[in-house]
């Protein structure tokens, strides 16, 4: 019962078994976390993609009068004003009178847009979701605002969480005192 | 015949003697009886008045004590009054009567207000024994009526009762001071009186008041029981006091005059006393008593008793001494007359004895003339002896003098050799001196190029590290250029991160359209790790060599330092050098003329050797005359020393016997004159081999 139409037919499947390239496999993707590696303060962090809305160049600012001390003043960013902070003020909890800081963070929440000064500017780094370190000890003046973070080399990068930061009551609230408020609107 | 007269006048005038101090004495005993007697009077006088004097003061203070008011004082007072008037009656004496007579006018005041001290006696003892009682019962009483206050302050009494009850202590407290006052007779005493007795009626009539009840004054009758108590108590302790009130103001006058009678005697005390002083003074200055006074006649009259007592006793003392002088010598003058007797010329009979003293002056007197006989004729015959010790003293000392000589000449043969052989011995040092300070003077020159070279090369050195030392500063800044310029790329570096960093965000939002730029972006991101790597590193390694090319600077300059250094130790060294040289030639010439006067000192020595010859020829000449002279002095003096030892058996002095034996050393003199000049001949015959190998030298 064998016909030549199915002889051919099986010679051509041998012949593709034999020649044909094998199915592509589809890899293992490794599942890595992706963020800017930079500094404040002097400190290594970390910041997960997406929440950065941009790095710039810090821009010369106005001061407000009757704010806290971390915030430095008002700056120009694409046609517009947004506070910028600085970052050693407000984590060291003391004044600062070092070098300039020439980079600054912008963020945007809801209801929240500013930039932070960055003491230090690496560049996106990936690592192993599975070697985040939990447990590892952070700088206590930063340990309220991070999530973790990874080793690098003999350095270890925490994770800045910025939603832990703009949570945070003292940093939500940029006036000086309740009293000088309660002053100007009387007037 | 002296010796038989004198004992007999001596006794003569010892028996006077004596019975003149007997009789004396007798004098001087009557005397002093008399004396005394008629002195006993005059010092009863002085006695008196002392006593007047004493009795004076006393009835002063027994004036003054009787302000007390009490009994005794004013009986003292009367007797010691009583005395001073019997005392004063005991002094007669017409030489005092003007003195008595100032002591009678003072003393009629003070007797006169005794009087009247005496007779306010009674009320003044009185009114004392009534303060004293007063002040012994005021206490209770005002107890008792403080009890009867406090009971009708509690008792519904009137106004009046209880004022008057108050008053009563009050009165009580007054009258005690009152009578003070009136026993003091002070001039207001007359008033104290007064309000005394006008106190005593209210103490009355209130004590009346409170026991029976006074309408007219408003006092109501007490009739607590315990105040009727206290209240009678009270009165019991004041009755003496108010049956004597008119006595006691009556006495007021007296106790005045008492009080003006005490400051009467007060005031006529002080002249008294001044009066009694004066007696006193006119008795001490009464003439006989002044003179003849106990201790006065003791030094008079017994004194010079006591002093012819003396001169008795000394009489018989001497009498007995001069018995025992006479026997004394006596025997001494025997003993010196056989001494004599026995050729002993130098015996003598003691001068002191009063009886003897001249049969031994006589005595002594021959044997002293035979003395000065004999010493005449010895006289000669010593000054032989010590002319002749001078001689041969002379020849002991130019032996000596010979020997020394002898030693002299031959340590100066041994000098001038030694002189000879060390100017040999300079001649060869100093030409070996001179070969080696020419030797040194061509090293010096030696060195002195050497130096010349090694200055030369230092410059050189000097002016490459110089060079290098340029060379290496281009080369630093050269590097800080590059560090500029990899700290520039590493700033660069970091801008592209940022737009890096920027893309990858923006390729996110961008979403499935921005993932090419996402891949662009994490290329640039690995780019720029190896870039940040290789800029660290470079970073590093130019630091390091910035630090090397630092280092070698350093090193350079210190390099420059040391060449530096080096080349002012060469200029010191060059100086140096010249100065050795300098010094070699001065040592050189130095040198030649140590050479000259070496051998200039060995001819000088060769010379002083011929001399020393000469010398010791003349040293034997005269030592053989020295021999001769010798053997004279012996003989000599063995001849005067027979002629000594004739006349030396009289004996005219304790050390008069010639020392006669020839001195032991004399022999050993001539003995070592002759040994020394062997010596001297010794050392001869021995120096010509040494004198011989000097002249060689």
């Amino acid at each position: 019962m064998n016909s030549p139409a199915l002889q051919a037919l099986d010679a051509l499947e041998r012949r593709y078994a034999s020649e044909a390239v094998a199915a592509p496999v589809q890899s293992h993707q490794r599942n890595d976390w992706v963020g800017t590696s930079l500094g404040i303060a002097g400190v290594p962090l970390l910041v997960g993609e997406g929440q950065l809305q941009e790095i710039i160049e810090t821009p010369r600012v106005m001061a407000i009068p009757g704010t806290k001390p971390w915030v430095m003043g008002v700056g120009s960013h694409q046609g517009g004003l947004i506070p910028i902070l600085s970052g050693d003020v407000f984590f060291r909890k003391r004044p600062y009178s070092g070098r300039p800081r020439e980079f600054c963070m912008v963020l945007r929440r809801p209801g929240f847009h500013f930039g932070i000064t960055l003491s230090a500017l690496e560049r996106d780094m990936k690592f192993p979701v599975e070697q985040r370190d939990m447990e590892r000890a952070v700088d206590p003046d930063f340990a309220a605002y991070t999530v973790g973070g990874f080793a690098d080399g003999e350095r270890f990068l925490a994770i800045l969480d910025i939603d832990s930061l703009i949570a945070d009551s003292d940093f939500a609230n940029a006036a000086a005192n309740e009293a000088g408020t309660n002053e100007v609107m009387k007037e | 015949m002296t010796g038989t007269k004198k004992p007999g006048a001596a006794k003569m005038r010892n028996l006077l003697m004596g019975l003149g101090a007997v009789a004396c004495l007798a004098a001087l005993g009557y005397s002093f009886f008399v004396i005394d007697r008629e002195v006993g009077a005059e010092d009863q006088y002085a006695q008196v008045s002392d006593k007047l004097a004493s009795l004076a003061r006393e009835v002063a203070i027994a004036a003054r004590g009787t302000a007390k008011g009490e009994q005794a004082a004013f009986d003292t007072l009367g007797a010691k009054t009583q005395q001073f008037e019997l005392q004063l009656g005991m002094l007669d004496s017409g030489e005092l009567n003007q003195q008595l007579s100032m002591i009678d006018l003072n003393w009629q005041p003070v007797k006169r207000a005794v009087k009247t001290l005496t007779d306010a006696a009674p009320r003044a003892v009185f009114v004392e024994d009534t303060a004293a009682q007063l002040d012994e019962n005021v206490g209770t009483m005002q107890k008792e009526l403080t009890a009867v206050v406090s009971l009708l302050q509690r008792s519904s009494v009137s106004a009046d009762t209880l004022v008057a009850a108050q008053k009563a202590p009050w009165l009580l407290e007054r009258m005690a001071r009152n009578l003070d006052r009136i026993q003091a007779g002070d001039a207001d005493n007359q008033v104290a009186a007064d309000e005394f007795r006008s106190d005593s009626s209210d103490f009355n009539r209130i004590v009346e008041g409170l026991t029976r009840g006074d309408e007219l004054t408003g006092v109501q009758k007490v009739s607590n029981a315990a105040a009727i108590e206290s209240l009678s108590k009270a009165y019991r302790l004041f009755s003496p006091l108010a049956s004597s009130v008119d006595r006691i103001a009556g006495a007021a006058t007296d106790l005045r005059q008492a009080a003006a009678a005490r400051d009467a005697i007060d005031e006529s005390s002080i002249a008294l006393n001044t009066a009694i002083a004066d007696l006193q003074s006119a008795v001490n200055s009464l003439a006989v008593g002044r003179l003849y006074s106990s201790g006065n006649l003791l030094a008079l009259f017994v004194a010079p008793g006591v002093l012819a007592i003396g001169l008795l006793l000394a009489m018989f003392i001497g009498q007995r001494r001069r018995d025992s002088d006479t026997s004394a010598g006596i025997q001494d003058i025997n003993t010196a007359l056989e001494r004599i007797a026995s050729g002993d010329l130098t015996a003598a009979a003691s001068e002191d004895n009063s009886v003897t003293g001249e049969i031994a002056h006589g005595l002594n007197g021959t044997t002293a003339r035979q003395c000065q006989l004999i010493r005449e004729v010895r006289t000669p015959f010593e000054a032989s002896v010590s002319a002749i010790d001078s001689i041969r003293n002379s020849a002991r000392a130019q032996v000596q003098k010979g020997r020394e000589l002898t030693r002299s000449v031959v340590e100066s043969t041994t000098t001038a050799t030694e002189m000879v052989r060390t100017s040999e011995e300079i001649k060869t040092a100093t030409a070996r001196a001179a070969e080696t300070s020419d030797r040194n003077c061509r090293k010096v020159a030696q060195g002195y190029e050497l130096t010349k070279d090694m200055s030369k090369a230092s410059v050189d050195v000097r002016e490459s590290v110089q060079e290098t030392s340029k060379s290496a500063k281009r080369q630093s800044e050269l590097i800080q250029s590059v560090t500029a310029a990899a700290e520039y790329i590493q700033t660069l570096n970091t801008k592209i991160s940022v737009v890096a960093i920027n893309t990858r965000i923006e390729a996110e939002k961008a979403g499935e359209y921005g993932r090419p730029f996402l891949g662009i972006a994490e290329s640039i991101a690995d780019l720029l790790r190896e870039a940040e790597e290789e800029g660290r590193k470079i970073i590093s390694e130019v630091r390091m060599l910035q630090n090397m090319s630092a280092d070698n600077l350093a090193s350079m300059e210190t390099t420059v330092g040391t060449v530096v250094t080096i080349l002012e130790y060469i200029e010191r060294l060059d100086s140096s050098l010249e100065e050795i040289n300098a010094g070699s030639t001065a040592i050189s010439d130095i040198i030649s003329n140590v050479d000259d006067a070496a051998g200039k000192s060995a001819v000088s020595a060769l010379h002083m050797s011929s001399s020393m010859s000469e010398i010791r020829d003349r040293n034997i000449e005269i030592s053989e005359l020295n021999e001769f002279a010798q053997k004279g002095v012996a003989a000599l003096q063995n001849s005067i020393r027979d002629a000594a030892r004739s006349l030396g058996q009289f004996r005219i002095d304790a050390n008069s016997a010639y020392d006669i034996a020839p001195p032991s050393g004399e022999v050993e003199d001539l003995e070592s004159f002759r040994a020394a000049t062997q010596v001297y001949v010794e050392d001869e015959v021995s120096a010509p081999e040494g004198a011989e190998k000097k002249r060689a030298i």
